[in-house]
This record gives C-alpha cells, sequence and structure tokens, in this order.
C-alpha cells in the first residue's frame, strides 16, 4: 500500500483521478484505520488529506455558518462561534466518541465515512446543510440529506473530496435537538434522532420542521411523514406521539448486540420525542 | 505486638513512576535481535475432525522460517485440573478458535499471510453449545478419552462417558426434609454470561533458545511454576532448561498466561533456530479462551417465617466450552461456599464442570463465586419480600459470625461480616428514602475464599549498604503486590520503604510461588516474606553478636544497625557484617505451606478446605429511565474485611477497581456467541463500563477483622471486591422499578420489557 500527503485540494484530486478507486482518502483516520485493521478495505494508495491546511476553519458571515471539512470535531465542539450561535451542533459533537476521538476525527471524515450512526449528520440534515463537493475540474454543491447514498456509501465521486460544510442561518424562533441513545456514553450512537421546530410569531403553531433519524437505517433517514405530523399544528401530545410513531415506522434498525430491532423501534420513539420536546424548548 | 512504622500506611506504589514515566517493561518491549514473529491459525469450525493439513503453500512464502502442526509436537496435553488440551489440535478441533496450525515469519504480515495459506480439510461433527444438552446421557461426546487424562487436581471428579468434567457434592444435614418443614419454599434461576477478562496489556510471549538447549521464556502470565510445568510436558524440554521471566504484566484477572500459544512460540524457535515473539491481538484474546466461564445457578430455598434459612438446595452448571482449564478447579472452590456467607443447618450442592463447542471459559477475579453470589443474594431480596421483611435484617438474621460452623464444616475465624453490613449500610444511609421518581437501593453481602492448599518461598538479601533486595514470584500485574511485599520487609527490617528492592520475576532467581490468583499473595506471600526476614534478622543478629560480642537474643536489627538492647549508641552498621571475618553473602529463606484439611468428595466436608474467607457487603444506589430502561448508578458504598490492610490506599484502589469492573460485568458485559462463533471480539462491539458509567460516587470502607495466621492479620481484598456488586445493582433496580432481572447483564433493554410487563 502507498501512502501520499498532499498539501493541497488540487493535488489530493490529481491523485485521486490517477488512482481511481484504488484509492482512499484518509484524515485523522478514526473510522478508517478499524477498517484498514480489519482488512474491510485493502487500497493501493493511501492518499492523507491532513496536510491540507486551508480546509481547516470555521467561519461565519450574515448568512451561513462555513465548516471546513478538516477541522477536528473538537475543535468544532468547543468554537465559540458555533457554541454560541448553534449550540445544538456544539452539543452533538459533544457526543462523539470520546476526548481522544474528537481530537483525531475531522467533521469531513465521519460524513465521507457514511456510517449510518454518525452523530453530525442527523442534526445538519435536520438543518438544512449543504457540502461542498471537489474534484479537478471544480466543485459542486449537494444538500448533506442527498450526499448520502447507502451503507458508507456518498455521492462522492472517486476523484472528488468534501471540502466544506455550509450551514444556513436559522429563521428566529427556530430550536434543534439532537438526542442520543447508546448503551454507554461515547459510543457510536444506537439510535440517534434529530429535530427542527420552527415556530410561528405568537409561539403557538410549528412553522417549519426537521426530523431526521441516524443509526436505524442504511443511511441518516429523514421522515417527512413525522414532520408533517408537527408541520403547521400545535405541538402537543397528539401530534408528538404521531411524529414518533411515524420516525418508529420509518426506522429499519437491525439487531445486534446493542439491542433487539424492536426495542431499538420502540427507543426511535423515545428519542423522536424527546428531540422534538427540546427543540420546542429551544424555540419557545 | 509492637507499633507497626510502614505496614498500614498509605505509601505510593513502588513502581508508581515507572508506570507513569512510561518507562515500565511489558513483554511486547523486548527486543531480542533477529527475532521472528509468530501468528496462530484458528479453526474456522466448533467441532470438526481434521483430514489432512497442507502446509507447503505457506512454507514457499518468502519471508517464513518455520510451519508447525501437532506432527511437528510431542503427543501432550496441558490443563490446570485435567489435561484435556493440546498446543495445536490433533485429530479434531473442537471450538472456532482452536489452534489448529502456527507460523513464524520476519514480520507479522507474513507471518498471517502464511497463516491464510495453510490448508486445511475438517470433516465437520455433531455440535453441542447448551451446557445442559451437553449434559444429557445421549449427547455426543466432546472428549472420548476424558477419563483417562491426567488429572492434577484430586478433587475433580468426571463423570465417565460424558461431557461433564467435574461434579462437585456438597451435603450438610438433611435438605429434603428441612425443606418440608419451611414455612416458604423459594425457588429461582440465574445466570451469568461469558465474559472478557478486558485486561490492557495483550498476552504476549518471547522465546529463546540458546546453543545449550536451554529456554527462555518472557511472558505475560499469573502462573509461572505452571507454566514452567506446561512447557517441559509439552515441547519435552526439561523443566532445569526452561526459564520463565515474567516483567510486569498489564492485568490479568485469572486470565492471563496462554499455555498453548506459549508452548508454540517454543516449538516455532526451535524450528527457526531464531527467537520468536507473539503478542495476541485483541481478537486473539476472546478466541484464547481464557474468558469468563459462564454460570446458571439453581436455587432452592427453604425458610421460616421468621427470616431464618432453613435448607439451602443449589445447582450450578458452568460450561467451560471445548476444555476444561480452570473451569474444573472453580466447579470445586466456588462450591465450597456455593450456599452463601450464611448459617444454614441444611445444605445441599451440585456444582458441574461441563464441555461444550463454546470458545472456552476459564477463571476470572472470584472464581466462580461472584456469578453464584448474584444468585444468592438476588435471591434474599426475593425471600425478603416474600416475608415482608427488611433486607438488613434478613441477613443479619443469617450471616456467619466468628465461631460459626460453615457448610463444610470449618469453625470460621476472622470473620468481619456483620461489621459490613452494620457500616455499608451506614455510609450509604440505607435506610433513607432514594431519589424520586425512579430510584432506588440495594445491597449484597458475600463471601471468598482463598485457595488453599498452596506454597509460597520468598528470599531476603541483606545488601552491604543495608539496604535489603526482596526475591519472591508473585506477578505484579497491577495489585500492588511489590509495594505490599515491600512494606512487609520494611516493616520486619524497620527501615523505611526506599531501603527496599523487588527483584525482578524470573524462575532462575526467584523461588517457587504457586501462583498469582485467588488473592492469596498478602497472606501466602506475605507470610513467606515474614519467615524470610525473621531467617535474615537471625542471622544478622549472629553475626552481629560476634561483633559486638553479645548474646543475639538480646541484639535489636533497625534502621540498617544492630545493637545491644537498650544501648543504641553503641550500634554497627550492616556493613560491618559483611567486612567482619569475610561473610559476603547474607539471604534469609522462607517457606510458607498453607495446608487445607482433606476434603471428603461424597459430602464435600472439610474443616479447612480453604486459606481464609473474606467477607464484604456493598450497596448501590440507582436511578432508572423508565421510558429506557437505562440505568445511572448514583453511588456505591463498599464495605470489605480484609483482615489488616496492609496499605490502605491500596485496598481502596482494589476497592474502587472492582466496583467500577464489577459494575460494568453487571450493567453490560457479555461475549456473544452464535453457533460457537463470537460476534464481538473486540472492544468496540465488547461493551465495558467506562470512565463515563463510573458512579457518581465511590466510598470504600476497610474493616479489619484480624486472621490469626495471616502476616499482621492481613487476609486479602482482589476477587472479594466483585462477589457482591451485581446482586446489590439488581436489588437496587428492583427497590427502584419493581424489576427482577435473572440473567446478566442488566441491559436497559431487558428493564425496558420487564417494565412493560409490570
Amino acid at each position: 500500500m502507498e501512502y501520499a500527503r498532499p498539501a493541497t485540494v488540487e493535488e489530493a484530486c490529481s491523485l485521486l483521478a490517477l488512482h481511481g478507486e484504488g484509492a482512499r482518502v484518509i484524515a485523522g483516520g478514526v473510522a478508517l484505520s478499524i477498517l484498514l485493521k480489519q482488512r474491510l478495505v485493502e487500497p493501493d494508495i493511501l492518499v492523507d488529506i491532513e496536510g491540507i491546511h486551508s480546509l481547516r476553519y470555521i467561519s461565519d458571515d450574515a448568512n451561513e455558518l462555513r465548516i471546513g471539512a478538516l477541522c477536528k470535531h473538537r475543535e468544532f465542539e468547543k468554537n465559540p462561534l458555533v457554541r454560541d450561535k448553534f449550540p445544538w451542533l456544539s452539543r452533538a459533537a459533544e457526543r462523539i466518541g470520546c476526548v481522544q476521538v474528537r481530537n483525531a476525527g475531522t467533521v469531513g471524515g465521519s460524513l465521507c465515512h457514511a456510517d449510518p450512526a454518525s452523530d453530525l449528520a442527523p442534526p445538519l440534515i435536520a438543518a438544512g446543510a449543504e457540502a461542498t463537493l471537489r474534484n479537478s475540474q471544480g466543485e459542486r454543491k449537494v444538500l448533506l440529506e442527498n450526499f448520502f447514498i447507502d451503507y458508507y456509501q456518498t455521492s462522492l465521486s472517486e476523484d472528488e473530496i468534501l471540502t466544506e460544510i455550509r450551514l444556513p442561518r436559522l429563521s428566529a424562533r427556530t430550536g434543534v435537538s439532537y438526542e442520543k441513545y447508546a448503551m454507554r456514553e461515547g459510543d457510536m450512537a444506537t439510535i440517534g434522532a434529530a429535530a427542527l421546530v420552527t415556530l410561528d410569531d405568537d409561539k403557538q403553531r410549528c412553522i417549519e420542521a426537521g426530523i431526521v433519524l441516524g443509526a436505524v437505517g442504511p443511511t441518516p433517514i429523514r421522515v417527512k411523514e413525522a414532520e408533517e405530523a408537527l408541520r403547521g399544528r400545535a405541538v402537543n401530545e397528539s401530534s408528538l406521539r404521531k411524529a414518533a410513531a411515524a420516525a418508529m415506522e420509518a426506522s429499519s434498525p437491525l439487531s445486534d448486540s446493542s439491542g433487539s430491532e424492536q426495542y431499538k423501534r420502540e427507543m426511535v420513539g423515545v428519542m423522536t420525542r424527546r428531540a422534538v420536546s427540546r427543540a420546542l424548548q429551544a424555540a419557545s | 505486638m509492637t507499633e507497626l512504622k510502614v505496614v498500614g500506611e498509605k505509601l505510593p506504589r513502588v513502581d508508581a513512576r515507572e508506570k507513569v514515566m512510561g518507562k515500565a517493561v511489558y513483554v511486547d518491549d523486548v527486543q531480542l535481535p533477529g527475532v521472528l514473529r509468530g501468528k496462530i491459525l484458528h479453526s474456522p469450525y466448533p467441532h470438526a475432525g481434521i483430514a489432512w493439513i497442507d502446509t507447503s503453500p505457506a512454507e514457499r512464502l518468502p519471508g517464513v522460517r518455520a510451519v508447525i502442526t501437532a506432527k511437528d509436537v510431542p503427543d501432550a496435553r496441558h490443563g490446570a485440573c485435567y489435561l484435556d488440551q493440546p498446543m495445536l489440535a490433533r485429530e479434531k478441533v473442537r471450538y472456532v478458535g482452536d489452534y489448529v496450525a502456527a507460523v513464524a515469519a520476519d514480520d507479522e504480515e507474513t507471518a498471517l499471510e502464511a497463516c491464510n495459506l495453510i490448508e486445511v480439510e475438517y470433516e465437520e461433527l455433531p455440535t453441542l453449545f447448551d451446557p445442559v444438552e451437553a449434559m444429557a446421557s445421549e449427547a455426543p461426546l466432546i472428549h472420548e478419552h476424558l477419563a483417562e487424562y491426567g488429572l492434577l487436581q484430586p478433587l475433580a471428579r468426571c463423570v465417565e462417558n460424558s461431557n461433564i468434567h467435574n461434579h462437585f457434592q456438597l451435603r450438610k444435614g438433611d435438605v429434603e426434609k428441612a425443606l418440608g418443614e419451611a414455612d416458604i419454599v423459594v425457588e429461582n434461576r440465574f445466570s451469568a454470561p461469558m465474559i472478557q477478562n478486558g485486561y490492557l496489556e495483550p498476552f504476549g510471549v518471547v522465546a529463546d533458545i540458546d546453543g545449550q538447549g536451554n529456554l527462555t521464556c518472557w511472558v505475560s502470565t499469573q502462573g509461572i511454576r505452571w507454566m514452567q510445568r506446561s512447557l517441559q510436558d509439552l515441547t519435552g524440554i526439561d523443566r532445569n532448561k526452561i526459564r520463565i521471566i515474567v516483567p510486569y504484566v498489564g492485568g490479568g484477572f485469572g486470565g492471563k498466561g496462554d499455555i498453548s500459544a506459549a508452548a508454540i512460540c517454543t516449538v516455532l524457535a526451535m524450528k527457526a533456530g531464531r527467537p520468536v515473539k507473539i503478542v495476541f491481538t485483541r481478537e486473539e484474546i476472546f478466541l484464547s479462551g481464557n474468558n469468563r466461564v459462564p454460570v446458571i445457578t439453581h436455587l432452592k430455598d427453604g425458610v421460616k417465617k421468621d427470616g431464618s434459612l432453613l435448607a439451602r438446595e443449589v445447582k450450578v452448571i458452568m460450561d467451560s466450552g471445548a476444555y476444561s482449564g480452570m473451569t474444573s478447579m472453580i466447579v470445586t472452590n466456588a462450591g465450597f461456599g456455593g450456599s452463601g456467607p450464611y448459617d444454614i443447618p441444611n445444605v445441599k450442592i451440585d456444582s458441574y464442570g461441563v464441555y461444550t463447542n463454546n470458545v472456552p471459559g476459564s477463571a476470572f477475579r472470584g472464581f466462580g463465586t461472584p456469578e453464584i453470589e448474584w444468585a444468592i443474594e438476588s435471591q434474599m431480596d426475593i425471600i425478603a419480600e416474600k416475608l415482608g421483611m427488611d433486607r438488613i435484617a434478613i441477613r443479619l438474621k443469617n450471616i456467619y459470625r466468628n465461631g460459626a460452623i460453615s457448610a463444610t464444616g470449618e469453625k470460621l475465624q476472622s470473620v468481619g461480616l456483620e461489621e459490613t453490613i452494620m457500616k455499608a449500610t451506614q455510609a450509604a444511609e440505607f435506610n433513607q428514602p432514594p431519589l424520586p421518581p425512579a430510584g432506588g437501593k440495594g445491597m449484597a453481602s458475600a463471601h471468598k475464599y482463598s485457595m488453599a492448599p498452596g506454597a509460597a518461598c520468598a528470599y531476603v538479601e541483606v545488601k552491604i549498604d543495608g539496604s535489603l533486595e526482596l526475591r519472591q514470584a508473585v506477578v505484579e500485574l497491577g495489585q500492588g503486590s511489590n509495594t505490599v511485599l515491600a512494606q512487609m520487609v520494611a516493616e520486619e527490617f524497620k527501615v523505611p520503604l526506599e531501603k527496599i528492592t523487588v527483584a525482578l520475576n524470573d524462575t532462575a532467581t526467584t523461588p517457587f510461588d504457586l501462583m498469582t490468583g485467588s488473592s492469596r499473595a498478602t497472606y501466602n506471600m506475605g507470610n513467606a516474606v515474614r519467615l524470610a526476614c525473621e531467617d535474615a534478622r537471625r542471622q544478622v543478629r549472629e553475626r552481629g553478636a560476634e561483633i559486638l560480642e553479645a548474646d543475639p537474643d538480646d541484639l535489636i536489627v533497625e534502621n540498617g544497625m544492630v545493637y545491644v538492647k537498650g544501648v543504641p549508641e553503641k550500634s554497627i552498621p550492616f556493613r560491618k557484617l559483611f567486612v567482619h571475618g569475610g561473610y559476603p553473602l547474607l539471604i534469609g529463606s522462607g517457606i510458607f505451606n498453607q495446608k487445607s484439611k482433606t476434603v471428603d468428595l461424597e459430602t464435600g466436608q472439610s474443616e479447612r478446605p480453604c486459606a481464609f474467607w473474606m467477607y464484604s457487603t456493598q450497596c448501590a444506589e440507582v436511578e432508572v429511565d423508565e421510558e429506557t430502561g437505562q440505568v445511572r448508578v448514583v453511588g456505591f458504598t463498599a464495605a470489605h474485611d480484609v483482615g489488616k490492610a496492609i496499605n490502605p490506599d491500596l485496598v481502596v484502589g482494589q476497592i474502587v477497581g472492582g466496583v467500577v469492573q464489577g459494575q460494568g460485568i453487571a450493567l453490560m458485559e457479555k461475549v456473544e456467541m452464535e453457533n460457537g462463533r463470537i460476534l464481538n471480539s473486540n472492544f468496540l462491539d465488547y461493551k465495558m463500563g467506562t470512565v463515563h458509567e463510573t458512579p457518581g460516587h465511590i466510598i470504600p470502607i476497610i474493616v479489619e477483622e484480624a486472621h490469626q495466621e495471616g502476616p499482621y492479620g492481613a487476609k486479602g481484598i482482589g476477587e472479594g471486591v466483585l462477589a457482591p456488586t451485581a446482586a446489590a445493582l439488581s436489588n437496587a433496580i428492583y427497590d427502584a422499578v419493581g424489576v427482577r432481572i435473572h440473567d446478566l447483564p442488566l441491559t436497559p433493554e431487558k428493564i425496558y420489557f420487564a417494565l412493560k410487563k409490570r
């Protein structure tokens, strides 16, 4: 196995174009090193992009938050800008692994690994985040919601890398929350549930809703039926119950050592309710 | 007794600095020139005949220096009790992971690749994964020649033509009659799954053979002499040519020391003519068969209305998997205390060790006791509730006290159980209501034996500069034995702890010790160390007497000086003892041999089946999330009777560490197996408690009910800590939400669905 450490995005993209499917991008290596050790992936060349310092930033302007793909989870979690204006996102980042993992893993690496149990994907999708993908020819933008295709598969082409995540500034009276169920703090999510709720001027009715589940299907799952159950209505016990039921229905968890399918489905309901309730609190 | 100066003091560990600095040496740090890496090929089948093996594709791979199968090694087997395990599978494999062949190559990658090139033709055989099915008389045999195997432990009895390798029975009084006379009879079944010992340092071994055919083996093991003996049996090398060196060991919990792998490493080194190193991956540790044996416990108790236990019938089934390992011994030893720390007039215990085609289970901190105590202490709360009795009161009504006659007929001494109950429940404010809305409190008491018979030996060398070197073979695996034993030497010579060095564990220089296990080091080696110090002090006094022209019995030895009692101003330093008359060597030796009394195989009766008993009571406080079934452990109080704390800080370390470990075991740990194949052989999928799950607070309490034969009254601590933990937690969960789980671990899912049925 060869190893390359390009210093620029251009250099990285041309290496990827040259080696095609034999190349794998590595950043923090938190996820990929496990796959390499278990020999689940055996690339011809590892393209280590951690040396591309231009991809390590967090900035914002009037309309959006911009996160460089090589931002470490820990930086993201601790960033004053994120903590101040997107506290829900900072809290979601806090739930990723342990401090050592968060110091090694990158935001972009986690998303490109496309483990459906990612803690960042559900809240980012719920809040309408967009990914910037680049290759030698140029760049394109894709809604994060459409970025994930299947287990560990994204819409990235062989010669593309993810360079940036852009998160639109949320409208007023909007709350977002991410709830995670795992047997241990620091584990991958057994269930992830993110909710976004925007209330009307009187804070009576929900005018916009986003419900996204993690870890209970091949990709993060946006549950439109659950959103419908909330949108245009007062959020009360009845709409909460409907949203939770829709989320349970939309989920397709697998039995494993973290729990049976049946239990996990029940927990999808519990986590969805909790996420919506907390988003509602934050919006109020 | 004279005033103690070093024993009983909270002194820093003697190995703290080098461990914190990362300078402590472990097996993987041993670097020899030209060393090869060894890898083992594991069986993919749970039970299959081996038709043929073709190693030639592996031998042709560049960088491969040796490939071995069973035909390259003597037809011999090893075991702690039954000699039932070959180092490499011979006619057949008995579990998924069984050792089939091995390779030594220039590097680990090549060795692994070569293993994958070895071709093996298997013929699948009928499999057994359920120990109850395996006990049935018509079950296929996993070891056809069980009755012919060599037996190292006289207390084990197999059932011929079956998969039962040990059936221990204990009979006291008349259980049938007493059950008929009881006001209530309570019957329940509990189980504890296979778990992994989960130590940090993976098992490792380096084997090197010199020009004279002498083997030197650096190995991470808890059983040095057992390892040496087994290597002789398996490889044919004379024992006097086998030198075992054990540097620091990074945790063991009863599961450190893979004998087959050490023998394989040795044979690879013989064949390759170069030193070989094997270091397991985490996955290989799970496969190596040093996991905790799973245990099923049936209890049937007859109780009077006033809460007194009239009769207890116990049936224990231990699934040892493909080989008996230490399980045969666990069956017997855990059987001695299998009715719990209670004075019950009628007791009947039957415990069984059973072969299956599961990955082998063996010893783990507690050696069967925590798994049985988990059942007994759950049962005690069930009984208390049925009788409407207080949970503390029912225990106080029945517990062992000094002078009680145990289930085996032993007159008990040093029973600090009542004090642990009183102190733990008081510190835990057990009678105060728990936190609303779903808080709960639980308690459990336990006892744990330490094995006998067994010898421990020590040398104490007095050095010319007044310092002392202790040579002994208890393995320092994190428990703090080097510190505790050094404190004893310092105490005996009345010198500061800094004057003591503890030698590297090496069969060439350190004398016999049975093993590092059964919480036996402080008591057994402590006694040996005191005897060695007494012997050395005698020699110091005799030499001093010549110089001082006094009676040796009138001399005082302290602070590296000798003087006539009452005349300290005329003291002489140790240096003079060596210079005067030319005696350049001064070594004291001590042999402590803890004997046991014969055990009647029909009744399990013995007046002294073990060395001593440790007693404990723990109280847990939990909060249950009723929507998810998740348990948060708010606090833990753990009171342990250790006889005498040689170093209270280290005892506290054992208690706190044990509570944290025990909590993870109770709430989440389980080796998941499907048709004999382990599904979670890594620390991502195998869940152990982490710092996040540590209880909000832990209150450790040391109780010191001195043991007449213990050094300074000391007994032990290591394994006792785990004994009550699972039941204390389960009882707290019941107190919180009225849900009783019978099968460990106490996962959120089990609690959630039990809550739905409530």
